[in-house]
Formats: structure tokens, C-alpha cells, sequence
């Protein structure tokens, strides 16, 4: 077992001792994180996601002052929603087809009396298509308000259909307390997308430096190990390999040493950025640091384990040298290392999942924004493992089937 | 008992035979040589016998341990010296000692004493911290050496160790390994270079195409080839086959052959028969620059076995 440890550190030392492994390794990514979390420090502090819509209000009723003081206006939203009145539908038409709002919502005349009286009532929301998703969401907006509505309409004519017949309470105190009930809703805190916003807003809250500390941290994981498979290929060109197996060492050590040698020289690199980034650019990797340790850990198995996929396919140094940074380059973009998670369309959050780079993101960025602890981030440890496990099972049968 | 004994031992690259069942013995305390022109089969021989590749079939036994059954054993018992320069560049001459030593199980104070004890014989002690990317091609030579001699071997295999050395080096890495010898150690030299095997080697197979054509001791070798001597003679024209075959034509000449602008001649009495040659070159116009007559050596023995040069 000591053998495997001799080969790893031997080639750490060499990584040590090669500028260019210096250069690209460690100048890179931290140069790469001082510059984007300066460039993209406004996206980040200023508010990122302001939407510009319109308020028609014909109805004036309680239920249109719940939407706009309670909803609208509440906490959460104000920051996000840029909210002009309006007089006319045909002004709000005018207003969106000139692109200066995304959405405008009609309150109809009547809207209130409407729910009161238990009849029908209906919100309409004009959309600009060229802001769709802003549109989009000053719709779910309102979907949630109505629906938050039905379901307390619902239940009330429920119970005044059932338990109110055979109760004690007078009939008329019970109409009189229905307002009351339905006017709670501005103290509704499940208004899913009251919530979805607030996950934003919270994921915000970490600065550019941060997330791109993470990112970038990441993403030359994959820089690292595949520098790392480099050397069974260059072990080879060295002779040094043929000449280690002239020693009475196994060959299964040899090959342990090799893998062990390919994560250490990554977790140096993982930990010197970690704390490089932490005491110069003021990085809060968050306070659990046994959640960051198994997180790094598992971040390295991952990358060293597809690394070693990696070699078990390439042809040759050569082969590993050009196509690995164009491969981390990819991962590192679908795992979000350049562009914030939070932006991705739909279908790129799913291709991300399937890159530990998105995995490694999503348990740091936990411990970052809400200081989660060792436990919580142990979903995102296990999908790494899982990954460096399937990785490094089917990279090692080929390689060992390929003699090398 | 003999330390090394190999036994019909063959290996073969699709068709290419690259040796064909070879059998010999190393005594300890001897320097045996294998000798034949690139292609022989010396390297395969020799990754055989360090456990590299395995044997299509015969095995070899290193102290009584099997290459095929005991190969663990077998490289506790051997000191490798590659062909190539296998070291690692960036590292110093010790860093790569003390990492190839526990390769070989040393740690600790045995590690840096054996450490000290190579970089001693190999006379590099001075520059040990400097890296091996440093090094002249000599050097690093030598330092190839250095590792092969970590585990104080009872056999130190070495394949062609000198190739693309300068010839101040080649003598010191030669003088080392007749150091070495006195000491007891027992070496199996493998070279084309059929000076430094007659200067080294009490004894000696010659190879060829996989297969070794002779054995035995430098006189041993010699007396295959008889009294013959060895003529060589430069020409400024060109040397047609029919010529050749006229030399060939005479008596006591057993082989002739052209090299660039010369002829080699292996004949009994060569000084007697120089008179009659010259004449015949003559008769053909052919201007002779140089007349050299050479002794019976390894050279003429593998022409004589062969009707080829070891260099080809």
C-alpha cells in the first residue's frame, strides 16, 4: 500500500515542477474568478430580474386592493415588479404592442362582487410574446392568486353546504365572517410563485466572486484530472512506466497509484483555490467545513473518475492534451461555471444534471447562500460518488483491457 | 548452480519470430555478453528475463525462481538498465533514486544510505540535487545505471546502456561495470557494439534473427572463425559483383563482401594472399586507397557465421 502512496506524491511532485501545469491549474482559474466576479458583480447586486407591468383596475372591489396592496406589493414582489395604472384596456394594448410593458392585468368590473356572491370572476392578463417569460411570470402570479381564491371559496360554500345547516351559529354571523376568511389571503405565505421568486432572490445573495470562486473551481477540476490521466500516457513515453514494472510492484498498485496520483493533484488544486479565494477575494465557502471537505472530496472522485474514463478512451497524451480543455470548457458551461444556473432555460437544467460539474455547483452554492451543514449536501455527495464510481469502473476495466 | 538459466524461450509478434527458443546459463560472478545487430532479438530477450512480457513458451530462472511462476521474486533479484534514458526529467538525480528505491521497498536510513552508495559508484554524488533535465546524456546515463543497481541485484541486466554516449563516458560506464564485476556482481551486457562486449564480457552469445549462432568465450569465438584474418581494403571506384566473386574464387578466402567503397575478406593468411588481391584489383582497374588486416575479432566471427556485418 505504501507503494501507491510513493507513486501518487511522486506525481504530485512533478505537477509541482511544471510551470505550464502552474500556469493553466492555478493562475487560470484565479485570474478567471477575479475578473468574471468583477465583470459580473452588477448582475449580481443590482436586481437582476425587473418586470414592467401594468395594473387596469375596473373594479376597485376588496379582492382587486388584496392583488395589488397585499400581492403585488408584498415584500417579496415590490423589488421585482415595476407596477404602472392604467385607465383603458385600449391603453394597455398600447403600451405592450410599444414593448415598454411586458404584461398588464385587467381587473374586470365587478371582479369582487363577483367572488362575494360565489358567481364567476375572471383576471385577464395581456402579454408582450417578445418578454415571455416575464410575461409568464406575472401570469403565475395572478394563476396563484386565483387559485388561492377558489380554494377558499371552495371551502366555504363547502362548509355552508354541510356543517353550517346543522350548527349552532347563527347563519347570518356566518356570512359576515366570509369576507374576513377570504381577506386573509394576503397573509398566505404558499403562493407558489411568491416562493419561486424568493429562491431567487436568495440565490442572488451570493456575490459574482462567489459563484464564479465555484464555478471556475469547478470547472478546472476537470483541467486537473485530465492533467493527471496526461501522465499514464506520459509515464509510457518516459519509459518510466516499463521500468517501475521491472520493480516487484504489482501492477495493480501501479495503476492505484496512478488514480490516487490524478485526485491528489486535484484536490491540491480544489483546496489551494478554496483558500486562495477565501482570504484574497473574500469568498464565503460557507461555515460547514466538513460539508465542503466531503463535498471536495466527492467533487474530485467525480472528475477523476471520468478523467480516468477519459484516458481509457484517448489514444494517446496527445488526444488527452487537445480534446481535454475543450471538454472542460463544455462541462464547465453546462454545469453552470459561466453562466449563473438560474438563467439556464428549462431544457439546459436537465443536460446540466447530467455533469458533476452541476452537481459540485448546486452543493457548494447550499452551503454558500444558506450555510447548510455537512447532511445537506449530501445528496449532491452521493450523485458525485455514484458518478466517480461509474466512471472509474468502466475507465479502468478499459484500460486495464487496453494494457495500459 | 548457474544464477540465470534460460530455457528454450520464444516470443513471437505475429509472424515476426523475435526469438525463437534461445537457451543459455550465466554463472554468478560472470559478465556475460549478448551480441547481434538490431532486430536480433536481444531486447525481447531481455524484457523476457525482466518480467516486461511474457514468454510464448520456455521460461528462464533467476536464482532458481521462475520468470513465468515466481516473477515477484524474480525482480527482487534484478537490477533493470533500460535501453532508454527512463527517468523523470524535472525531478534531481535523487529524487529519482530515493522514488525508483521504494519502488524497491527501501525506506528510511536504507534508502538514503543505498541512495549515497549508487550516487558514489556511479561518480554523480556532487550533482544529486540537480535535475535530470540538466544532465548531459552521460550523466544521465549513469544515473540509468545508478537505479538498476538500487537493490543490490545479484543480476544487473543492462540493454544496450551506452547508446548515444560520447566516448569519455562509454569508458567510464564500462570501467564502472568491471568495478562492479571484481565486487561480485554478475551482469548480462547486451550490446552491438562488439568492442565494449570483447572488452567486457568473459562470455559471450552471439544473436541473430532471434536466435543466438554461437557461444563461448571470446577465444572460444575466435577459433570458430580459425586463423583467419580480416582484410579490408578501400577503394576510390566502385566495386562490381564480379569482382567479388572472382576474390571469392580464391583459395583459402571464405567469405568477401562490399561495404560502401571497400571489401572486407576473410581468409586464412591474409598477409600472404595481399599480393594476389592487389593484382586482381588491379587487372580490374580498381584504385586502392587503404590496406587494413585485422586480427580474428567478434566482427569477423559474425561475418564468418553470418556473411553479414554486425551493423547491418
Amino acid at each position: 500500500m505504501k507503494k501507491i502512496f510513493f507513486i501518487a506524491i511522486k506525481d504530485l511532485k512533478l505537477r509541482a515542477r511544471d510551470f505550464y501545469a502552474f500556469i493553466l491549474l492555478l493562475v487560470m482559474p484565479l485570474v478567471l474568478i477575479l475578473v468574471l466576479g468583477i465583470v459580473f458583480k452588477p448582475m449580481w447586486t443590482s436586481t437582476p430580474f425587473v418586470i414592467d407591468m401594468g395594473v387596469v383596475d375596473f373594479d376597485n372591489g376588496e379582492f382587486s386592493k388584496i392583488l395589488i396592496n397585499d400581492v403585488f406589493d408584498s415584500d417579496d414582489l415590490k423589488s421585482m415588479l415595476n407596477i404602472t395604472f392604467l385607465d383603458s384596456e385600449a391603453e394597455a394594448k398600447d403600451r405592450i404592442n410599444q414593448g415598454k410593458l411586458a404584461a398588464v392585468v385587467i381587473l374586470n368590473r365587478g371582479f369582487s362582487d363577483a367572488i362575494m356572491a360565489g358567481e364567476n370572476a375572471s383576471i385577464e392578463v395581456l402579454a408582450d410574446p417578445e418578454q415571455s417569460i416575464k410575461s409568464g411570470v406575472v401570469k403565475s402570479i395572478v394563476e396563484s392568486y386565483t387559485l388561492e381564491v377558489l380554494k377558499r371559496r371552495t371551502m366555504v360554500e363547502t362548509f355552508l353546504g354541510t356543517v353550517a345547516p346543522y350548527s349552532s351559529v347563527n347563519p347570518q354571523d356566518i356570512q359576515k365572517m366570509i369576507p374576513e376568511w377570504l381577506k386573509e389571503i394576503e397573509n398566505e405565505k404558499d403562493i407558489v410563485l411568491v416562493k419561486s421568486s424568493t429562491e431567487k432572490k436568495s440565490t442572488n445573495e451570493i456575490p459574482a466572486m462567489g459563484y464564479y470562486a465555484v464555478g471556475m473551481a469547478v470547472m478546472y477540476l476537470l483541467f486537473a484530472t485530465n492533467s493527471g490521466a496526461e501522465t499514464i500516457f506520459e509515464e509510457r513515453r518516459l519509459k518510466t512506466y516499463d521500468r517501475i514494472r521491472t520493480a516487484p510492484v504489482h501492477e495493480n498498485v501501479l495503476f492505484g497509484g496512478k488514480l490516487l496520483g490524478i485526485f491528489l493533484v486535484a484536490f491540491v488544486q480544489f483546496l489551494i483555490i478554496v483558500i486562495f479565494t477565501a482570504l484574497f477575494y473574500g469568498v464565503s465557502w460557507g461555515k460547514s467545513l466538513s460539508g465542503i471537505f466531503i463535498l471536495m472530496v466527492s467533487s474530485v472522485l467525480a472528475f477523476s473518475g471520468f478523467s480516468t474514463l477519459f484516458a481509457s478512451i484517448a489514444k494517446s497524451e496527445e488526444q488527452i492534451g487537445s480534446i481535454g480543455p475543450a471538454l472542460s470548457m463544455i462541462f464547465g458551461f453546462l454545469g453552470g461555471g459561466m453562466w449563473p444556473v438560474f438563467l439556464f432555460p428549462q431544457w439546459m437544467n436537465v443536460v446540466s444534471k447530467f455533469t458533476p460539474n452541476r452537481w459540485a455547483l448546486d452543493g457548494f452554492l447550499k452551503l454558500m447562500e444558506s450555510n447548510a451543514n455537512f447532511a445537506q449536501v449530501l445528496p449532491q455527495c452521493g450523485v458525485l460518488v455514484m458518478m466517480a464510481l461509474l466512471f472509474f469502473l468502466i475507465g479502468t476495466l478499459r484500460l486495464k483491457a487496453r494494457g495500459v | 548452480m548457474a544464477l540465470l538459466e534460460v530455457k528454450e524461450l520464444s516470443k513471437s509478434y505475429g509472424n515476426i519470430k523475435a526469438v525463437g527458443g534461445i537457451s543459455f546459463e550465466i554463472q554468478k560472478g560472470e559478465i556475460f555478453g549478448l551480441l547481434g545487430p538490431n532486430g536480433a532479438g536481444k531486447t525481447t530477450t531481455i524484457s523476457m528475463l525482466s518480467c516486461l512480457i511474457k514468454p510464448d513458451s520456455g521460461d528462464a530462472f533467476v536464482d532458481g525462481c521462475s520468470i513465468l511462476k515466481d516473477s515477484m521474486e524474480v525482480k527482487k533479484r534484478i537490477g533493470v538498465v533500460p535501453q532508454d534514458v527512463s527517468l523523470y526529467p524535472t525531478l534531481s538525480a535523487q529524487e529519482n533514486l530515493v522514488f525508483f528505491g521504494e519502488m524497491y521497498g527501501l525506506t528510511g536510513s536504507k534508502l538514503r544510505e543505498k541512495v549515497d552508495d549508487v550516487l558514489e559508484v556511479v561518480g554523480l554524488t556532487d550533482r544529486r540535487k540537480e535535475a535530470i533535465n540538466k544532465y548531459s546524456g552521460g550523466m544521465k546515463r549513469r544515473i540509468n545505471i545508478a537505479v538498476g543497481l538500487l537493490p543490490s541485484p545479484k543480476l544487473l541486466i543492462l540493454d544496450e546502456p551506452t547508446v548515444g554516449v560520447d566516448p569519455q563516458s562509454r569508458t567510464n560506464i564500462l570501467e564502472t561495470l568491471k568495478e562492479l564485476n571484481k565486487k561480485g556482481l554478475t551482469i548480462l551486457y547486451t550490446s552491438h557494439y562488439m568492442e565494449e562486449v570483447e572488452f567486457l564480457c568473459h562470455r559471450i552469445a552471439i544473436m541473430d534473427l532471434g536466435k543466438i549462432i554461437a557461444i563461448g568465450s571470446l577465444n572460444e569465438l575466435r577459433l570458430l572463425v580459425g586463423e583467419r584474418d580480416l582484410l579490408r581494403i578501400s577503394t576510390a571506384n566502385e566495386i562490381s559483383k564480379d569482382l567479388v566473386e572472382t576474390v571469392k574464387k580464391i583459395p583459402d578466402v571464405s567469405e568477401a563482401r562490399v561495404l560502401d567503397e571497400s571489401i572486407e575478406i576473410l581468409t586464412l593468411h591474409g598477409r600472404k594472399l595481399l599480393p594476389q588481391i592487389i593484382e586482381i584489383f588491379g587487372d580490374a582497374g580498381i584504385k586502392i586507397k587503404s590496406v587494413e588486416v585485422k586480427e580474428p575479432n567478434l566482427e569477423s566471427v559474425f561475418l564468418h557465421l553470418t556473411g553479414k556485418e554486425l551493423r547491418d
